[in-house]
């Protein structure tokens, strides 16, 4: 009996039994969207419509809530007060910032975010220019909502390596390390199809450019994949070996960047001595076009800074890296193997 | 093969014990001392602690009490209440910042003196039972746990930039080595301790210095793994950085991973419960050994009360933390780690 009442307790515990909420009394957001026009701060998101699951009379699967706000403190107060019941960050697959909102400062946004307990930092990031709500509405094909399908776009993408992943984990790493720059997926929806056209270039937190340059993958992704068409030969390049080695002397920046790739076919044919030198040439002045990129809009969007830091974070710490950038030189060797 | 068996399990014990103090704060203490030079403050704390521990297994050949009365037959009760006092603070506030991270992370519903009265209850249910039992209990409970945690945190380095290990020394990182090896090395003396505590005479050593040895490897690994994810920075900023940095890990495209934040909900609750039963024990078997005479239940109420009460007056995680530190390797070292080697070398000397 003793034993028993011991191991009362544990029956408060048990799947949350107290105090629970029931799943349709949660708004279960799927996507956030967050954006700022002359006046407001609009902010809103896709509700996960968890009766259209089982309710044969099909209502759409995801409901758009919204809220405009002179402040984004008001905003959020604004969409809370919109929201029919609790809002439930969890189940979040996309956050999507308008470039309104992405040139004026998206931090203090993403900290809020970041600061939900059930937020998971994987979360994708997402900019566009174009209508928010439109995307949020994007009727996916395969998926549940336009969050999921942003999300699958980004995620298959990134596990066939050809685009670059960007998590709300990844920004806080950024922010972090004080102005660091990083690059977010853009996305666009044009004739009902949902796309990642380029990459939205951050410095601290405020976007600064714009790119849709592969080769920025060269640098953050490993075994990054391009493909290619010569002729009427098309083309895969692997990314096989990266080196990036940034050296300060006398207040001057130069990298040293050396890349290692592997071409092959798709039909499996081999690839010629020509092909390669060809791919080179065409490679080598994607990369550096790039590094020319960052060097005009003075942001170091191909994280050039992670490789100054595993060199020496005391020294990254007392340079002042983005003044740096804009009189940044730098050597460029890429080399293609058939494989 | 039965002692070897038996070694085996003091190690588990040891491991579980070691991770469930350690594993939640100490990368972002590592980190926020040593930065990238975290694998040297913790290799420099454990080979000090090391130390330590080996002088501890021959003073702990009985409880504090016991030693006491051998060396000041007539002050070794308030001496010992003092020691079971302070300990039994440590496991308090252990209580309550476990029932805290617990209601922050995954149970936000539920009241945090319910979270506390569930952990005591088991706790010191497991605590009170003969120590064959716990020990059984324990070393079961834990083998699953230590293989999930080196598994998950090995996940955690790979899956993160091991770029933001480098350097892996820099001049800058050792500017705080003496206070930051000393704060660890007091760590590693009270998981030293947890490795002893009860053993028989020939096994101390061993299992003291195994459990030291291994709590360096584990927490250079959980602190490697949290540093690959998170970098230096954010690291040595938040609270739990462990839990921080599972969140960051995107376990759905891990196909053999799939369902990794359960196992990893599960080990934690193992791993909570493991060690707040381990630490549950010394207090109580000192106040037993002090008052041998007391009946044991009330005894048992009085922690248990104690316990949820301070789980539930305390107000915050950072204070629960903060109070922990002070009273197990900060201030309170004076009683737990200090006056048990003052302890062993006037025994000493007396027998010569």
């Amino acid at each position: 009996m003793k034993k028993l009442l011991l191991f009362l307790p544990m029956f408060f515990l048990l799947g949350g039994c107290y105090p629970y909420t029931e799943v349709e009394n949660m708004d279960i957001l799927t996507s956030v969207y967050v954006d700022k026009t002359d006046e407001d701060i609009r902010l809103g998101g896709g509700v996960a419509n968890v009766r259209s699951f089982s309710d044969s009379m099909a209502e759409d699967p995801v409901s758009l809530i919204s809220a405009e706000g002179e402040t984004l403190e008001n905003a959020i107060q604004n969409l809370y007060q919109s929201a029919d019941h609790e809002l439930f960050f969890g189940a979040l697959r996309a956050v999507v910032v308008g470039e309104g909102l992405a040139k004026d400062g998206t931090e203090r946004f993403l900290r809020y975010l970041d600061a939900q307990p059930r937020l998971r930092r994987s979360t994708a990031v997402f900019v566009t220019d174009g209508d928010l709500e439109e995307i949020l509405e994007y009727k996916a094909i395969n998926d549940f909502s336009a969050g999921f399908a942003a999300d699958s776009i980004i995620t298959t993408l990134y596990e066939e390596k050809q685009m670059r992943y960007t998590s709300i984990g990844d920004v806080m790493y950024a922010f972090s390390c004080g102005d660091a720059g990083y690059s977010v997926p853009h996305i666009t929806v044009e004739n009902d199809v949902m796309r990642v056209d380029g990459y939205a270039l951050f410095t601290g937190g405020k976007m600064v450019g714009y790119t849709n340059n592969p080769s920025l993958l060269f640098f953050t992704v490993n075994g990054a994949v391009q493909r290619h068409l010569l002729g009427a030969t098309p083309l895969i390049t692997r990314l096989m070996t990266r080196s990036v080695t940034p050296e300060v002397q006398n207040g001057k920046l130069h990298i040293a960047a050396r890349f290692v790739f592997a071409a092959e076919t798709d039909s499996g044919a081999p690839v010629s001595a020509a092909q390669c030198k060809a791919l080179e040439k065409k490679l080598q002045a994607q990369v550096e076009a790039a590094l020319a990129y960052s060097k005009k809009i003075g942001c170091d969007y191909l994280e050039l800074y992670k490789s100054r830091m595993a060199q020496s974070r005391a020294d990254f710490d007392m340079e002042q890296w983005n003044a740096l950038l804009p009189e940044m030189t730098y050597t460029v060797q890429v080399s293609v193997r058939a494989r | 093969m039965e002692r070897k068996q038996k070694d085996i399990l003091l190690c588990i014990q040891c491991g579980v014990g070691i991770l469930g103090f350690g594993l939640f704060s100490l990368p972002t203490a590592a980190v926020y001392f040593g930065s990238n030079f975290f694998w040297g403050y913790i290799a420099l704390a454990a080979a000090i602690a090391l130390a330590g521990v080996l002088l501890f297994c021959t003073v702990f050949e009985e409880t504090v009490y016991e030693t006491c009365k051998a060396v000041v037959p007539r002050h070794s009760t308030w001496i010992s209440i003092l020691y079971a006092f302070l300990y039994t603070a440590v496991t308090a506030f252990l209580f309550s910042y476990y029932a805290h991270t617990v209601q922050n992370w995954f149970l936000d519903g539920v009241p945090r003196f319910l979270i506390a009265l569930f952990l005591a209850a088991v706790s010191l249910y497991t605590a009170a039972k003969p120590a064959q039992d716990s020990a059984r209990l324990i070393g079961f409970v834990g083998v699953f746990v230590l293989l999930t945690v080196v598994v998950m945190r090995f996940v955690m380095l790979f899956s993160g930039d091991v770029r933001n290990l480098m350097p892996m020394f820099e001049m800058e990182n050792a500017m705080q080595l003496p206070g930051g090896v000393l704060f660890l090395s007091g760590f590693f003396v009270l998981v030293g301790l947890l490795g002893i505590f009860r053993m028989p005479r020939k096994r101390k050593r061993r299992s003291g210095a195994a459990a030291v040895v291994f709590a360096a490897f584990l927490f250079i690994l959980a602190a490697a793994g949290c540093i690959s994810v998170l970098g230096p920075v954010q690291t040595a900023q938040y609270l739990d950085s462990t839990v921080l940095a599972m969140k960051n890990l995107n376990l759905s495209k891990m196909d053999f991973l799939q369902r990794g934040d359960l196992v990893f909900i599960v080990t934690w609750s193992f791993l909570i419960l493991c060690t707040s039963t381990l630490s549950c024990q010394i207090p109580y078997r000192t106040v037993c050994a002090v008052f041998p005479h007391v009946k044991r239940g009330w005894l048992y109420g009085s922690f248990f009360l104690l316990y949820v009460l301070c789980a539930a007056v305390v107000p915050s995680e950072e204070l629960a933390l903060v109070l922990l530190v002070y009273t197990s390797v900060g201030t309170g070292a004076v009683i737990l780690i200090i006056l048990p080697i003052v302890l062993l070398l006037v025994k000493r000397r007396k027998k010569r």
